[in-house]
């Protein structure tokens, strides 16, 4: 039996997921508060009909703000050994990839507005068929890690 | 040796100007149909012929080609000037293929393209056979065959093999197109029998008499149809047999060159090293004959098209292996296959009739309020559970060595697919909470042809296996050194 992966990512990623869902939230709030509102005064609909888009909103803020980002963060993990790149994640149905570092063509760091707030990057690890992610590692452990990955993985092109 | 700029054979403009014809041949049929012929018509006709020839030989003027310091250089283009640089050592295929036309004129299009991207980077529309196969010889030093592949050339070819005519022929009457005919055959039955039903006055028995003459008219048309049926039939192998037609395949060390067409002639040549995966595809109508066809997968090359990939059309399932061994023995594997646990079953079938379950329950509906006929659609349901049935009893998967070959069925076509371990770009277990409760998993290699291959429900245990053997140390071909430096990463 395989152990799971070693490493977890940045506790912050967790904070950052749930202000993303609280953004998410927030969005769909606006559409279908303003859907309903837009019945009741152009169409007259009774005002129960608040109650669908408060629901919805409720439902989707604990799910994604209180429930999913902890449970995904929970199970993220990677951890890159001297042959290839583990990872793990996945909710509802979990995947688990192995990427061998000879087969890695380039490895990126991606850092957007709230993250660079939160001092954290994403590492996108390329083959020659796609991209795979490690999101929200802190800056620094994301640059070390594609600098790492970028060395192995040259040394093993050598090879090849 | 085109050392100097040199253009292309003169037939190219003749070739660029007929193909700028034959862009704007629809809008002109549309004109000259819904205008006649006419003095204006004619003009613009005229028109368009001065500057379709014009282009021609304009392009072709432009367009210069030479090889310098190792590198391959091409000017082309009237308003945009285009320069190309292609660097010797990066050329990874040169392929020729040969229209009618081009047949005519005695010259080939010449296809070069190197690792990356989807298209070729440079095409010659017209060079002179001869100067193609010394373009090659000066471009990929490491020859293969003669463009035809009856002339024997040069090298001296380790294996070769061509189609034969009963081949082609069963070919031709088993592929899908012949199958599609049919399909359509009995869709055209059931929309008859629907009109029919459908007569309002039917009931009456005072129209009785027409009744009789539509059911005559009717039978009248399904034998019509048949024949109308057989005809096309024999079209679509008509059609087969001058495309594929003298299919030729040949090994030449490093090298797999495939010839075919009656007509048009194809040559293609793949460096078997940038071979990805093989594939065998038994279809529908191929299977139950021990039938099916051998395709391979190449990474970078624009193999998206079916028969581009074709490695040789028709293939007795049991003279796999002996094929694999003559001309591609880096992947004549037999591997035994492991089939599913048998808790699998059951969920291929549940997953089939689930996909199935919407359109074989909208006939109820149907059934009640139109058309009494509607139940029908029930029937679809045994046929789902058939299909997941079947396609539980063909997957399977297993390793030798390194090569791993999974086999699974898509409805109609059963595939089996040979991938080096080393060509697996990346290898995912995943499982749903459903598959943990019964210890099942779904593995996914995705490949640089870009294709993703997935084998849903094998046994955890398996998956471990499948993960141990992909990230094995016991029997790899070349062994990673080990990295002094390893940064500490926290």
């Amino acid at each position: 039996m395989r152990p799971e992966p070693k490493e977890k990512l940045d506790l912050r990623a967790l904070k950052l997921w749930q202000i993303h869902g609280g953004i998410g939230t927030a969005i769909l709030s606006i559409i279908v508060f303003g859907a309903a509102a837009a019945l009741i005064i152009l169409l007259e609909w009774s005002h129960w009909i608040l109650i669908i888009p408060a629901v919805l909103v409720i439902l989707h803020g604990i799910l994604e703000i209180l429930v999913l980002p902890r449970l995904r963060w929970q199970r993220w993990r990677y951890e890159i050994t001297e042959n290839e790149i583990d990872l793990q994640r996945g909710v509802w149905i979990v995947e688990r990839t192995l990427i061998p570092l000879a087969r890695v063509q380039h490895v990126d760091t991606l850092q957007g507005i709230l993250m660079r707030h939160y001092d954290l990057a994403t590492v996108t690890i390329s083959t020659a068929t796609g991209a795979h992610e490690i999101p929200a590692l802190a800056t620094e452990t994301a640059s070390a890690l594609s600098q790492h990955i970028s060395s192995l993985a040259q040394v093993s092109d050598d090879v090849l | 040796m085109c050392f100097e700029p040199c253009r292309l054979h003169p037939a190219g403009a003749l070739l660029s100007a007929v193909k700028i014809l034959r862009n704007s041949i629809i809008p002109l049929v549309i004109v000259l149909v819904s205008q006649g012929i006419q003095t204006w018509v004619l003009i613009a006709g005229g028109i368009l012929l001065l500057v379709a020839s014009g282009w021609g030989i304009l392009s072709w003027y432009r367009f210069t080609y030479q090889i310098k310091d190792n590198e391959l250089n091409v000017h082309s283009g009237i308003f945009v000037r285009k320069k190309t640089l292609i660097p010797r050592e990066r050329i990874q295929v040169i392929d020729f293929n040969q229209g009618i036309l081009q047949r005519l004129f005695g010259v080939v299009t010449v296809q070069i393209e190197t690792a990356g991207g989807t298209e070729p980077e440079a095409v010659f529309t017209a060079v002179a056979k001869q100067d193609a196969e010394n373009l090659r010889q000066t471009l990929l030093p490491a020859k293969p065959v003669e463009i035809e592949a009856e002339t024997t050339g040069v090298a001296t070819p380790k294996a070769s093999k061509k189609i034969s005519f009963s081949e082609l022929i069963i070919f031709g009457i088993t592929s899908t197109s012949g199958f599609g005919l049919v399909a359509a055959f009995f869709s055209g039955i059931f929309t008859l029998l629907h009109q029919i039903r459908w007569r309002p006055d039917l009931e009456q028995a005072y129209f009785m008499q027409i009744y009789e003459q539509i059911v005559a008219s009717i039978l009248f048309t399904l034998i019509f149809a048949i024949i109308v049926l057989l005809f096309l039939w024999l079209l679509a192998v008509i059609g087969i047999v001058i495309k594929y037609g003298r299919f030729t395949v040949t090994r030449a060390e490093d090298r797999l060159q495939i010839v075919y067409g009656l007509l048009e002639r194809h040559q293609i040549s793949i460096p078997v090293q940038r071979i990805q995966a093989v594939r065998f595809t038994e279809g529908l109508m191929r299977q139950p004959w021990g039938y099916g066809a051998l395709k391979i997968e190449s990474a970078g090359y624009a193999l998206e098209s079916g028969e581009k990939a074709l490695l040789w059309p028709l293939l007795r399932r049991r003279e796999l292996i002996n094929f694999l061994q003559e001309f591609l023995p880096e992947f004549a594997y037999d591997i035994p296959l492991e089939t599913l646990p048998t808790i699998a079953r059951n969920r291929y079938i549940f997953r089939a009739t689930l996909a199935m379950s919407p359109l074989a329950l909208a006939g109820i509906p149907v059934a009640i309020f139109w058309l009494e006929w509607g139940w029908v659609t029930l029937l679809l349901l045994p046929l789902a559970v058939f299909s997941g049935w079947w396609q539980y009893q063909d997957a399977g998967w297993g390793c030798q060595q390194n090569m791993l070959a999974v086999r699974f069925r898509n409805l109609f076509v059963r595939t089996t697919v040979l991938v080096p371990r080393h060509c697996m770009q990346s290898l995912t277990i995943g499982h749903s909470p459903f598959q943990r409760r019964v210890d099942l998993v779904t593995f996914g290699l995705d490949l640089a042809s870009m294709a993703y291959f997935e084998l849903v429900d094998v046994s955890k245990q398996e998956g471990e296996d499948l993960m141990q053997w992909y990230t094995g140390k016991q029997s790899l071909v070349v062994d990673h050194p080990r990295i002094n430096n390893q940064d500490d990463l926290e």
